[in-house]
């Protein structure tokens, strides 16, 4: 059986002229946390929003969970990310007309393999465990910049996806909410077999993670 | 993912965004609803009058006519005997013809017979001088039966003062247009000199005067019994110059006018080669109403395009976003498309309403007109195409407009908006 969540062979980038990625080689092992370090303009950003099938321009080949994400039309894409993939961005980055639980509920609408009520259920459980409960009808934007952010973490875990992928995740939070979003990402690749990948610049966050890349200058080191 | 849930998830997405533009969609509402009541009531007026005067003039104006319009000959008669040698004639004449239709009377007992014929009527017509004092006013008069004539015109209707009665059995009885009686400055019972462009002369009485509504017909037309015309020209009591027709079915005119002009080798004409500048002209003006109003909805687009395009500006992040959730190309666009789609259905049905209050309010406005003696108010045509139209226009415009900034919204890359 393939252990292997993402896996990644001479993954080159190009911004124009310059070479922002150099020849990657590496994998994410599957149920496990892993982390990507590395100085600001490191490329691992850019590394992130390959992985999440969000920028297709790059030379090599990624297979996220064993599919090759090359040569796929937008529409493939689109539902793939929808379906195996939540992401969490630096800033939460929350529609702001939208209440807190629509936020969440948006992309399981989306996926629709399930009723409004389920979906609303398993919205409120997420909110419930990242301690937002209380804010659930509230419009997303009059929440505050921790609260969002975790708002964002429960929206990307809202359809079960097979791999996470956090762009600091934790950035926003306090010592004790990263405790408690730690915590549940750990959780979550070990009881219900989801794989997480992370960019963080957080030591402590790292250290605690099963498996860590560091990245310089586009290189794996 | 089934397509109703996909079409319910967007414009969930489409009504929320709305909903928090609430001042530019209504504005964007209002400018439709404007540009559609416009439309209308622009349309429904001029349609409701060009409708009207067409109407009004058609029954003034028979089906088919009869008469004769002598041409000189094509050929020469000289060239006829000498065909081999070069003949030069210039302006060639016509000789002395009356201008009567021949055998008019029985073509006109055999045309009555025939079923398609509602009303006929024959007349004789001959160009006058009314003397008044020392001027004179130069006119037409027309010799009617004034049976057939009321049958084919409703003159009864139309009758101001005085009476028909005495015109079949008292000679030199007239009834004028009201303009023209004005115009001579007579009386009922008043007695007015006439002459023909022969030199006969005839003092005509005045039995009674009508008002058609019609400027050019009330200035012009003065009625008087055949014989008297007949008289008049010193001609026999077959002589008719004019044969007019009204059928149950005008649309069967211009195929019989010829059929008839055919078999008794007249001249013919029917109603829409009468009236063909009242159609032209009606045609025109339609058109620079049509363009008008067109060009108010396009104004109403450019509202509609620039404010969904402002929107998607603003909300470029929101539709990275959402893009990153795994929603589609065709997601975004019809989350767009369908807000555009909203404005012109909302905008479109109350500018339907709109445009059909203020017609409905400019129908009830009292209208005197010296001119037009039948009606009341303004005539304003409700006609449910002109409403049809000012929807489906609506919703075209809107969904135009739309269209263009939510393919932009939909080739939008997140990636680009999302790393800043």
């Amino acid at each position: 059986m393939n252990m292997n969540a993402i896996e990644v062979k001479n993954l080159n980038k190009f911004f124009k002229e310059l070479h922002v990625l150099k020849n990657l080689n590496f994998e994410v092992k599957k149920n496990r946390l892993t982390s990507i370090t590395g100085k600001s303009g490191s490329g691992k950003s850019t590394l992130l929003y390959l992985l999440s099938t969000m920028d297709t321009d790059f030379e090599g080949t990624i297979k996220v969970g064993r599919k090759d994400i090359g040569n796929k039309n937008k529409k493939w894409l689109a539902n793939f990310r929808n379906e195996y993939i939540g992401f969490i961005f630096q800033f939460h980055f929350l529609l702001p007309e939208f209440t807190v639980l629509e936020n969440i509920m948006l992309p399981a609408l989306k996926l629709g393999k399930y009723t409004k009520e389920e979906i609303e259920h398993e919205a409120l459980e997420l909110l419930r465990l990242l301690d937002v409960f209380n804010h659930a009808k509230k419009k997303a934007s009059l929440l505050s910049g921790g609260e969002q952010q975790r708002v964002a973490i429960a929206r990307a875990l809202i359809n079960k996806p097979e791999i996470i992928i956090g762009d600091e995740p934790t950035g926003n939070l306090d010592s004790k909410n990263t405790e408690i979003v730690l915590n549940l990402f750990k959780e979550l690749s070990q009881t219900k077999g989801q794989t997480i990948l992370t960019v963080t610049h957080d030591k402590d966050f790292a250290q605690k993670s099963d498996h860590v890349i560091e990245l310089m200058d586009g290189v794996i080191i | 993912m089934n397509l109703t849930k996909k079409w319910k998830l967007s414009m969930f997405i489409a009504y929320v965004q709305l909903k928090s533009k609430l001042t530019q969609t209504l504005i964007a509402v209002v400018s439709v609803t404007f540009g559609i009541a416009v439309f209308i009531y622009l349309i429904g007026y001029i349609n409701g009058v060009n409708k009207f005067i067409t109407q009004m003039t058609l029954k003034e104006s028979p089906d088919i006519r009869l008469f004769i319009e002598e041409h000189p000959s094509e050929i020469n008669v000289i060239d006829k005997v000498f065909p081999a040698d070069v003949n030069s004639v210039s302006h060639v004449k016509l000789k002395n013809l009356l201008p009567n239709l021949k055998d008019g009377k029985k073509a006109l007992k055999e045309i009555k017979e025939d079923y398609r014929v509602k009303a006929i009527a024959s007349d004789v017509k001959t160009q006058v001088f009314y003397h008044l004092g020392a001027t004179h006013v130069s006119g037409e008069l027309t010799g009617v039966n004034i049976k057939d004539e009321n049958e084919l015109f409703n003159l009864e209707d139309k009758l101001v003062a005085g009476s028909f009665d005495d015109l079949d059995t008292k000679l030199n009885r007239l009834i004028m247009g009201e303009k023209l009686k004005e115009r001579l400055n007579v009386a009922l019972g008043d007695k007015i000199r006439i002459t023909t462009e022969k030199g006969t002369s005839v003092i005509g009485v005045l039995a009674g005067y009508i008002k058609t509504g019609i400027p050019e017909i009330d200035k012009k037309i003065c009625y008087t019994s055949e014989k008297t015309i007949q008289n008049l020209l010193g001609v026999s009591n077959t002589y008719i110059t004019e044969v007019k027709l009204k059928l149950h079915d005008p649309s069967l005119a211009p195929e019989m006018a010829l059929e008839l002009a055919e078999k008794y080798s007249y001249n013919s004409s029917n109603w829409q080669i009468d009236n063909a500048s009242l159609f032209e002209g009606e045609e025109i003006q339609d058109m620079i109403f049509n363009c008008i109003a067109v060009s108010i909805l396009f104004v109403a687009g450019f509202g509609i395009f620039n404010i969904l395009n402002m929107m998607i500006y603003e909300k470029m992040k929101d539709i990275a976003i959402i893009k990153a959730m795994g929603f589609s190309d065709g997601d975004v666009k019809i989350v767009f498309v369908s807000q555009a789609l909203v404005i012109g259905i909302i905008g479109g049905l109350s500018g339907v309403l709109l445009g059909f209050l203020l017609s409905y309010g400019t129908s009830l406005l009292p209208y005197e007109s010296d001119v037009f003696v039948s009606i009341d108010h303004l005539p304003m045509n409700f006609s449910y195409i002109i409403y049809f139209n000012g929807f489906c226009f609506a919703m075209l415009t809107t969904y135009l407009s739309g269209y263009l900034p939510a393919k932009k919204a939909s080739r939008l890359d997140p990636v680009t908006v999302l790393r800043g």
